[in-house]
């Protein structure tokens, strides 16, 4: 790794490192072999602007003899946020199951709603954030 | 990843959170910027590294690189990568070689019939970003774990250690060489060998063959392993097997040569703790014999025999996040040559192991065992001086060729194997105990993801918010099998009839709203509408939506839910009625106050805590293994072994020489934070004159880290 001296600069030997993507996938089969577990991270920086994408999946079988199914929970979300060294201070609260119905019922229908114009974005915003915020 | 759309719950959601808060950005605030290390990255305007020159080809690593086929692999693809030596930084190109490393190592597809977790990861960082140039790392991270709950299963982490890197398939065929020492056994070398059938037939899983000798010290085994897997129970284990072994002493041999079938079950884990009950019986016979005259052994004890024995045992294991604890008991009765019952062996034997943290990655492991055991005799039946209890730095185990780790004797590391045998009846102990603790605090590691992304609080923030969301989305699940939910669906015609009762009210109250009213009217009118949408999309009957979404707009509706539509309906139009003075809209917004009251009651009656609670708990254990990866694992870490062993044997020697005291230390190193290789040299502190001074000891471990 060639190093070009910089008279301005002391250069730690292990510099910073600055993670710019990532992707963790993690499976489990729970011990009794009836539920699968699949659990997804992906984060992605375009300049100033972070990505999340997570990916939540749930299988059940009642034999272990048996295939897993279609995932009786499946849950992908994109959340974007801003580059910003407090962006982890967004406000975080235990949602509830209300609140979950919500972001895949009515959260969700009106992000279809805004991709196809039928409403507006902040008639959007001020549904998500109803529910998000 | 898949992404592929179930009937169940499809969901798709963009959220976008732009942070606007001045406050926030200190570029636009009077707080001083915080100063950043030189080459800091993270410094860079708008973190944007486009046409950054890159000044040397990627770094692309994986903590087990040192297998000659990863490497391979990781040689090829270092061609391929986009991203290269003296060409501009483009985040295209990143994301280009994010995905084919991506593809490259991927989980495999499981195979239902195992039960391993697996996890991977992929990491790409920027350093050193100075003179507009920086550096591109790569780091994948693979591992896989073993199916089987048992704590001794998974000591096959150091034979096999690609698989726990999961860049290997499991083979059919497996010989594995073997070797060691031990002051007793010299220098000695053997192998394992196991052929695991292709199609299981009548149960039968694999044929094992084991062997190792030096110029002391034989052993042979040979054996048919067979299981089945009854529903809902766990596994039932059965083997046919013959053993031979010849064991040196400090004065003279034991040898046994048996054929033995055994059953072992173990259960399904079971309980928060992941409890595994275990349990069997064996049935042998064979020859023991020895090199020890009558004059070395007491007037009980025979030298050589003819045997046949039954042995029945029993065991637990579970444990916690940071504790793990295992107990075994096994009786085993026999008869010199022939069948009945001259004398009767009991044996006990728990460990209890525990860690915690004393900084990042960061573990000190403190490991307890405590073993005891006792021979009853029929009156005038001998005991074979073989089935005695001869101590030392070797186990011995009370199910050979198991994977139960099971302890039959008394084990203390600083004495030679079975050369702690000394007692008042000549050679080899009638009753033991033993007792032994280990401290190995990690002080050399390499944790399995980069600081850089365990230290990030937007990363931590977002996996304890998914785990969170997941829990609500199961729990949302779970209310809509709630047999009382169908109750509130019934409910929603009658708050329909009345929102539009109220909107007919509105629209024909349109001509007398004042200036003084419109803005009740609006917020009145514009509640309405809301509800009304959310209860069209709720009543629905659209085949296509699962039952989760349409909870969502039933959520939407309610107190409980974020959106509090019809709260909002009713707030917003009983505030507008005094305004308006329309005895109809009064009447309506009365109506549909009723019906969103009867929506509520029906709501309440759903058992919704225990929803929410029987989700926390389906989802605890795996965002518990998910955490624990996250946060401790290392891929290998090297500790300090510092050691304390006690044991006695009975009956005592004159002066009660029977009680030994062995204090030592060593080296660790661990594969995984749960494979333990230890070696080091232990002292015998209290020595009798024709003993060592002390003797070296090894041993391979597991730590039940994961659970």
């Amino acid at each position: 790794m060639s190093r070009s001296p910089s008279p301005h600069a002391v250069v730690p030997r292990h510099p910073k490192r600055t993670v710019v993507s990532l992707a963790i996938n993690f499976e489990l089969n729970t011990t009794n072999g009836l539920r699968r577990v699949i659990f997804g991270l992906e984060k992605d920086t375009k300049g100033n602007q972070v990505e999340w994408q997570i990916h939540f999946s749930l299988f059940e079988r009642a034999k272990r003899t048996d295939d897993f199914g279609p995932a009786i929970v499946k849950v992908d979300v994109d959340v974007k946020t801003e580059l910003h060294p407090n962006a982890e201070a967004l406000a975080h609260s235990k949602p509830t199951p209300e609140q979950a119905g919500e972001v895949v019922g009515p959260v969700a229908e009106d992000a279809k709603a805004l991709k196809a114009k039928q409403i507006t974005k902040p008639e959007f915003d001020e549904s998500a954030q109803n529910v998000l915020g | 990843m898949n992404r592929t759309e179930t009937p169940a719950l499809g969901l798709v959601l963009f959220v976008s959170l732009s942070l606007s808060a001045a406050a926030q950005n200190p570029a636009e605030t009077s707080e001083p910027s915080a100063p950043v290390a030189a080459g800091d990255c993270a410094a860079v305007p708008d973190g944007s590294f486009e046409g950054f020159n890159v000044r040397s080809e990627p770094i692309l690593r994986h903590p087990f690189a040192f297998l000659p086929w990863v490497r391979r692999q990781l040689d090829d693809l270092k061609p391929e990568l986009k991203i290269a030596k003296n060409r501009p930084y483009n985040t295209a190109d990143e994301r280009a070689d994010f995905a084919l490393l991506q593809s490259e190592f991927k989980l495999p597809a499981t195979d239902s019939g195992i039960l391993p977790f697996k996890f991977n990861a992929l990491v790409a960082t920027v350093s050193d970003c100075r003179d507009h140039a920086l550096d591109v790392e790569y780091d994948v991270l693979t591992t896989q774990f073993f199916k089987t709950p048992t704590a001794e299963a998974q000591e096959q982490m150091f034979d096999r250690p690609e698989q726990a890197a999961n860049v290997t398939r499991p083979k059919n065929f497996k010989l594995t060489p073997t070797a060691g020492y031990n002051a007793s056994d010299s220098f000695f070398a053997g192998g394992r060998l196991r052929a695991r059938l292709k199609k299981k037939t009548a149960s039968l899983d694999s044929i094992g063959l084991d062997g190792a000798g030096s110029d002391t010290y034989q052993s042979a085994t040979g054996a048919l392993n067979g299981s089945f897997d009854p529903p809902s129970f766990g596994t039932i284990a059965w083997n046919l097997g013959y053993a031979y072994q010849s064991l040196p002493t400090d004065k003279a041999s034991l040898t046994e040569s048996r054929f033995n079938g055994r059953l072992i079950a173990t259960t399904q884990p079971f309980g928060k703790s992941g409890v595994v009950a275990r349990f069997g019986g064996q049935f042998e016979g064979g020859h023991l014999q020895s090199g020890y005259q009558a004059a070395d052994l007491g007037p009980e004890t025979i030298s050589a025999t003819a045997y046949s024995s039954a042995r029945i045992y029993s065991g637990l294991t579970f444990g916690t996040k940071h504790t793990a604890l295992r107990t075994s008991y096994g009786f085993e009765v026999g008869a010199n040559g022939g069948l009945g019952a001259d004398w009767r062996r009991h044996l006990g034997d728990a460990s209890f192991d525990f860690w915690f943290p004393i900084g990042d990655h960061r573990p000190v492991q403190v490991e307890t065992r405590f073993t005891a055991g006792a021979i009853q005799q029929a009156t005038g039946a001998p005991v074979p001086v073989a089935k005695r209890f001869f101590g030392g730095n070797t186990q011995q185990s009370f199910l050979e060729d198991d994977d139960w780790d099971f302890r039959a004797n008394p084990v203390i590391r600083s004495i030679p194997a079975r050369q702690f045998n000394l007692t008042s009846a000549g050679a080899g102990g009638d009753r033991f105990y033993s007792f032994n603790l280990t401290v190995a605090p990690v002080v050399v590691r390499m944790p399995l993801l980069p600081g850089e992304v365990t230290n990030s609080d937007d990363f931590q923030s977002q996996v304890d918010q998914q785990w969170d969301f997941n829990a609500a989305f199961l729990a949302a699940n779970y209310i809509t099998k709630d047999p009382k939910y169908r109750d509130v669906l019934t409910k929603l015609p009658a708050v329909r009839d009345a929102l539009t009762g109220l909107k007919a009210a509105l629209d024909a109250a349109s001509g007398s709203v004042t200036a003084a009213n419109k803005s009740l009217f609006d917020a009145c009118v514009s509640a309405v509408r809301l509800a009304g949408r959310r209860l069209d999309t709720a009543i629905k009957d659209d085949p296509t939506a699962s039952a989760d979404v349409q909870y969502g707009f039933v959520a939407a509706l309610l107190e409980e839910g974020r959106e509090k539509a019809l709260p909002k309906v009713v707030d917003a139009c009983q505030k507008l009625s005094p305004a308006l003075k329309n005895q109809s809209v009064a009447e309506a917004a009365k109506k549909v106050s009723d019906a969103f009251d009867d929506l509520e009651t029906a709501y309440g009656n759903i058992d919704r805590n225990g929803a929410i609670k029987k989700a926390n708990d389906e989802l605890a254990f795996s965002k518990g293994v998910f955490n624990t990866i996250i946060h401790d694992l290392n891929v290998y870490s090297i500790s300090p072994v510092f050691i304390f062993d006690t044991a006695r044997i009975w009956p005592q020697t004159v002066g009660g020489q029977g009680l030994r005291y062995g204090v030592g230390s060593g080296i660790r190193l661990t594969l995984v934070s749960h494979a333990n290789l230890t070696i080091g040299y232990a002292r015998n502190l209290n020595r009798l004159p024709q003993e060592g001074s002390g003797a070296l000891f090894f041993s391979v471990s597991i730590t039940e880290l994961l659970r």
